[in-house]
């Protein structure tokens, strides 16, 4: 469909200077069934060789041309083949005529400029100074002008001019094109995952900060530690080491209050845990012994005065009272 | 190894008839109980003063202004008896004006005289740097000195003070013409104990209306004079530390406490809006934690205990640390928060025994 026509310029250096423009390729568009809004494209190729170069910054800038036609864009991409220089220039045109009859309007000529196209460059002369260059070998070569047949719409039917006519506008004019149905199922695909990851976030906040699912039973920490102390008890047959004993039953202190319980805090304690209240006299002499035991170096004084057993037993009764606190 | 165990608990070597520490502590009391007459409402800060004079450590007072710093430490220094030299921290006070003054006598002669500090000689039991941050760096690093290894050179002389505490106080209201005490100056201080104004309604009431506190001087005067011989109290405090039961078990949780203080990441140590990583710059020096057990010992031989208990340290630790730890300069504006909450948590979280 797209016609091309070549210009070729063989231009031969007078001076047998090895510079020179060798052509201008013009690939054009077809002529012919342009409506108001069409784009068409033109491409140029330049060939030059020796010092001869395209001046790109003197092509035209993308803007309106004439009333009627916009230059949209221009683009050069400049490569080398076979020693040549090869520029190639696509113009994209759109035209905004209205015509109310097939007309034939002309897209203007626009020169190319070079660099050294014989052996001078482009600013060696004013624009528009006539030959006063062209015995240094100056050849200039240029995109000629493309006429276009540009067609209306439609039928103009207009109602002075043509009494006598049949058909309506609406007849002429034709429905809309049936808009396209946008596919949804990408999108609920997406609120569907979404939704699915919000629930996951949901459970695991909700793990997080222990609420109504998640939320453990209360800790019981001196039932944890009596168990231990008995299965000490157990597996030493009854002689477990006073020591450790203590420290199961000290760190139930800590956990249950939430921080290290010293002796001095034996009363704080229990004014916390009211219901450790009637074992106070207990727990004193408990915390006395420990610290006998750890701080004097009386370990034998603290066993006698508090016995494993006694301790079993007083871990005994902090379970028994916090499971009935529970 | 570190501290006298139970095979060193009758340990007492010297010569001198053995010390009783039953009626020493009894007498330790009555000394609290006389400076008490004239301080009301500060049971906690007389107990710290009277944990370091038998500990034999220096004490940096701090709080707003007149809320009895000064009248402490004087009924302090009279409670103790021995000579007592006071010198105010000014901006132009220089080192030497600490050693010697010189003046013109009524013959028109120049003449040198001690200073405060030398002026009693060997029997200066009290010296009292009210207002110190008022004074310059080169009069904190003599006071260094003095409080190191209490001794001051002088006259081409060496001047050794073996009785003598330093009491200091600083008020933390204005920074204006002050000078930070450096690092190493506070480190030698046993303590740097916060004085606050009494909360109680009966010794708020007692202070306004009681027309003995109306008069200072008078107050002081109206004190027992060395209630304590103190010439005696060193050896006393050695037999302090000699006696007093360190256990391994109580070694393990002071070398805990430390590493927790110094690595409060490690022990597990949470604190509102602070990266604990990022927390301690330094400190907690080897002198401080030696202080610290220093002064734990002379807590429960007060305390009528033989042996000390976790109790003794967390109730002195404060005190004794809080001004030996240096935090990162981004969390030093809101040191006395952080300070605070680093200990409470350190403490609640290291385990004992």
């Amino acid at each position: 469909m797209r016609s091309w026509l070549a210009i070729a310029f063989l231009l031969v250096s007078a001076g047998g200077s090895s510079a020179a423009i060798d052509a201008v390729n013009i690939y054009e568009p077809r002529k012919f069934g342009y409506f108001i809004g069409d784009i068409l494209e033109r491409r140029v190729e330049v060939i030059t060789s020796g010092d001869t170069q395209l001046f790109t910054a003197a092509l035209p800038r993308p803007g309106p041309l004439t009333y009627w036609l916009d230059l949209v864009s221009i683009k050069h991409t400049e490569r080398e083949a076979s020693g040549r220089r090869i520029y190639d220039i696509t113009l994209k045109y759109q035209i905004f005529y209205s015509a109310l009859e097939a007309k034939r309007l002309d897209i203007p000529a626009f020169p190319l400029r070079f660099i050294n196209p014989g052996s001078a460059a482009p600013d060696a002369r004013a624009p528009g100074e006539p030959d006063a260059s062209s015995q240094l070998g100056n050849y200039t070569a240029s995109v000629p002008a493309l006429g276009l047949v540009i067609s209306p719409l439609r039928e103009i039917a207009v109602d002075n001019l043509m009494p006598d006519k049949t058909i309506e506008i609406s007849d002429i004019m034709r429905p809309d094109a049936v808009a396209q149905e946008i596919s949804t199922a990408p999108k609920v695909q997406l609120l569907a995952l979404s939704a699915a990851v919000l629930a996951v976030s949901g459970i695991l906040l909700l793990s997080h900060y222990a609420v109504w699912p998640f939320a453990r039973r209360a800790k019981r920490p001196f039932t944890q530690a009596e168990r231990q102390i008995r299965k000490r008890q157990f597996a030493a047959s009854g002689e477990a080491p006073y020591g450790d004993l203590l420290l199961i039953l000290h760190r139930a202190f800590d956990q249950s209050a939430g921080r290290r319980v010293f002796a001095a805090d034996v009363p704080e304690f229990i004014a916390r845990h009211e219901r450790f209240a009637g074992l106070s006299p207990k727990l004193k002499s408990f915390f006395e012994s420990s610290q006998l035991y750890f701080f004097s170096g009386d370990r034998r004084l603290a066993e006698d005065r508090f016995p494993s057993s006694e301790l079993t037993r007083l871990a005994g009764d902090l379970a028994r009272e916090e499971r009935a606190a529970a | 190894m570190n501290g006298p165990t139970l095979d060193r608990r009758h340990a007492d070597d010297s010569s001198e008839p053995p010390l009783d520490l039953q009626t020493w502590r009894s007498s330790a009391l009555d000394f609290e109980r006389e400076i008490a007459k004239a301080v009301v409402g500060q049971e906690r800060a007389i107990r710290l003063l009277t944990i370091a004079v038998f500990a034999r450590g220096h004490v940096l007072l701090e709080g707003d202004v007149g809320v009895g710093k000064t009248t402490l430490l004087r009924a302090v220094a009279r409670a103790l008896g021995g000579a007592y030299e006071r010198i105010e921290g000014t901006i132009d006070l220089m080192p030497s004006d600490m050693i010697y003054y010189t003046f013109l006598n009524e013959e028109g002669k120049p003449r040198v005289e001690p200073g405060p500090a030398l002026r009693h000689g060997r029997e200066l039991s009290v010296f009292f740097f009210n207002e110190i941050n008022r004074a310059r760096p080169q009069v904190h690093s003599l006071l260094l000195r003095l409080m190191a290894e209490r001794s001051i050179t002088a006259f081409n002389k060496e001047h050794v003070f073996p009785h003598l505490l330093v009491f200091a106080d600083r008020n933390r209201i204005e920074r204006e013409e002050t000078f930070e005490l450096p690092a190493a100056a506070r480190d030698r201080f046993l303590m740097e104990v916060a004085i606050s104004t009494p909360t109680d309604e009966n010794s708020r009431r007692e202070l306004l209306f009681a027309t003995r506190f109306h008069d200072v001087d008078t107050l002081i005067a109206s004190l027992a004079d060395g209630v304590v011989d103190n010439r005696r109290l060193n050896r006393l405090a050695s037999v302090i530390q000699n006696t007093i039961v360190v256990s391994p078990a109580l070694e393990r949780y002071a070398l805990d406490l430390w590493t927790a203080i110094r690595e409060p990441a490690s022990a597990g140590v949470q604190i509102a809006n602070v990266d604990v990583t990022r927390l301690i710059a330094g400190g907690a020096s080897p002198r401080g934690m030696s202080y610290l057990i220093r002064a734990a010992r002379v807590s429960a031989w007060l305390s009528g205990r033989d042996m000390v208990v976790p109790e003794d340290i967390r109730d002195i630790f404060h005190p004794c640390m809080a001004h030996r730890i240096f935090l990162t300069p981004v969390y030093e504006l809101r040191r006395d928060d952080i300070v605070r909450s680093l200990i409470a948590d350190v403490f609640a979280k290291v385990p004992a025994p």
